[in-house]
């Protein structure tokens, strides 16, 4: 694991520990680290992988209404339930990952898609399960040991320590004999066959470990909202997965979850003053496309740091 | 040279034929390579990379078979063949152009680990893989480029690393499709060494357009013509032929 990730890591870890006191609210400061381990685990798939999947969506939905409904209708436990989740997730992502990954392109982006407008359409349809239209309500936060989450605050703490752990093993994933095998093959495909790589196992392994984790993010969305809505299934939860990390930047990790807190943090700051949010969105979202390409992090790799060392003598070596 | 009845070829087709649409690529081809350097040569779509895309498992034949040391490969993925010790290099460099040069090597040795699905140990941590990828670096004279992204290289070290790629995966015979394609004539002239160093580890299949250079370091010669497997023999023995000299050669 190189160490600039592992400082990047730690930095996150450092600063998230204080961010509920600058945080507008607690739950905004839960949101963000949840759509940050959920833009992550997207990285894998698309910016390592090279897959534009336009269906994560089910990952975090299905996680999020199997934690709902394990808490509601099973177990009253939040490890059980979490872990449910995940299972759960990783089950849908072998499923789907199977049925597409043997297209390329828009293919299995479209594929991708129909599963998930799938999913969609049966958690809208299947209302004695999954309440439909209205979500799934009243989803309990039970304590955790002698720990009640239900103050905000220990809920952030308790999904901080998740997200963490879940970002080191994504890091560590990324730097595995898998994380970069599948580098390669997203670099060159017909290469990576002819040395050995069966190209298609690859992906579909980094599709489920990727499920996995947007399996895990939607749990403790379920419990942070006390419901599941049912827009945690909708294609557009797919889209902004994909914004945050176009705009993050792809392929560094650390880039999605800086796009992540940026877009949850402007959303909120946005709404304040009007509805038209998405509207600034989709201009953000322009301005990253136009401007810079390779996100925010390619921004300061590419622009800044450059700049910044002719200005200051190599103040910051930068190995390649 | 005389091929004992016993020996097996390490490479074989037999009557291999490929069809695109109306036009036939390859037309019953039979050929069998034991050792040495065996080249294909022929005019531009004589069928020589559809051949080798079939011997790599790129394409599927539509008639007849390929052998592996006896065993046959018809049909099978290029991954499974690549397992089985054929190695390859592209006609147009093919390499991982935003991976350093050492990666590139490193990726291809690593696909020989039995750890090569391992999700979370580190890749560096893979028993022999970095010796032997800096091996190989030093082997092509690659070691100071070993930090910079692929693309990044001249393009004749590009097809040095091209062939790296392939040698790192610890090949028993390898398939070289015009290794020295618009290099320079001293590019080429290094790039002839390491093919004469590496055929005396394994057999080399090489397609080739440089006659020239065909005929100095082939052991036997395969002539293309049209799909069909017009002569195959010794360098001396292509240069007598005369269907040969009327097709391609054109009274070389």
């Amino acid at each position: 694991m190189p160490r600039s990730q592992l400082v990047m890591l730690a930095s996150f870890f450092a600063l998230a520990l204080v961010f509920p006191l600058v945080a507008p609210y607690e739950a905004l400061a839960s949101e963000i680290l949840i759509f940050a381990l959920f833009a992550m685990s997207y990285d894998l798939v698309l910016g390592y992988g090279g897959m534009l999947s336009f269906g994560h969506a089910a990952f975090f939905g299905i996680g999020a209404y199997s934690t709902g409904i394990i808490l509601i209708r099973v177990v009253p436990s939040v490890p059980v339930a979490l872990l449910g989740a995940v299972c759960v997730s990783s089950l849908a992502a072998a499923f789907v990952g199977y049925a597409s990954i043997r297209r390329h392109g828009i293919y299995f982006t479209m594929v991708t898609l129909a599963f998930a407008q799938m999913f969609y359409f049966i958690a809208f349809k299947w209302t004695s399960l999954t309440g439909g239209d209205d979500g799934l309500q009243g989803v309990p936060r039970p304590n955790i040991g002698p720990t009640d989450i239900h103050p905000e605050i220990n809920l952030y703490y308790f999904i901080l320590a998740l997200v963490i752990v879940s970002m080191f093993i994504i890091v560590r994933v990324v730097h595995s004999p898998l994380g970069t095998a599948l580098q390669a093959l997203r670099e060159n495909r017909n290469r990576a066959m002819s040395v050995g790589y069966n190209v298609d196992r690859f992906r579909l392994v980094a599709f489920v470990i990727s499920g996995c984790f947007a399996g895990l993010a939607g749990g403790l969305y379920a419990l942070l909202l006390n419901m599941v809505p049912l827009g945690s299934l909708h294609w557009t939860t797919s889209g902004e997965v994909v914004v945050m990390n176009i705009i993050g930047g792809m392929a560094t990790l650390f880039g999605p979850v800086i796009g992540a807190v940026s877009i949850i943090l402007l959303r909120d700051i946005i709404s304040n003053y009007t509805d038209a949010w998405s509207l600034f969105m989709g201009l953000i979202f322009m301005m990253a496309v136009f401007g810079f390409r390779d996100g925010i992090v390619g921004f300061f790799r590419n622009k800044i740091i450059p700049r910044a060392n002719k200005i200051l003598g190599q103040a910051f070596p930068r190995k390649h | 040279m005389t091929v004992q009845a016993a020996e097996i070829p390490v490479l074989e087709t037999k009557a291999v034929t490929k069809h695109f649409g109306a036009l036939t690529a390859v037309n019953g081809v039979s050929l069998s390579v034991s050792h040495g350097i065996q080249s294909i040569i022929g005019p531009n779509g004589a069928g020589k990379t559809t051949f080798f895309n079939l011997l790599a498992g790129f394409l599927v034949p539509d008639k007849g078979s390929i052998f592996y040391r006896g065993k046959e490969i018809t049909g099978l993925a290029p991954y499974e063949i690549s397992q089985m010790g054929v190695g390859r290099s592209f006609q147009i460099t093919s390499i991982f152009p935003n991976l350093s040069v050492f990666e590139n090597i490193r990726v291809a040795c690593q696909s020989r680990s039995k750890s090569r699905y391992n999700f979370f140990m580190s890749c560096e941590k893979l028993p022999g893989v970095q010796i032997a990828a800096r091996k190989i670096l030093s082997q092509m004279g690659l070691e100071d480029w070993a930090d910079s992204p692929a693309k990044n290289l001249p393009y004749g070290l590009q097809r040095c690393l091209d062939i790296g790629i392939s040698l790192a995966t610890d090949p028993q015979i390898l398939l070289l499709d015009e290794p020295t394609s618009g290099m320079s004539v001293e590019d080429s002239a290094v790039i002839l060494k390491l093919i004469a160093e590496i055929a005396k580890l394994m057999p080399v299949v090489l397609i080739e357009h440089n006659i020239d250079m065909v005929l100095t370091i082939s052991d036997r010669i395969a002539v293309l013509y049209q799909g069909l497997l017009l002569a195959e023999g010794t360098p001396a023995e292509i240069q007598g032929n005369q269907e040969v000299q009327k097709a391609y050669l054109g009274g070389y």
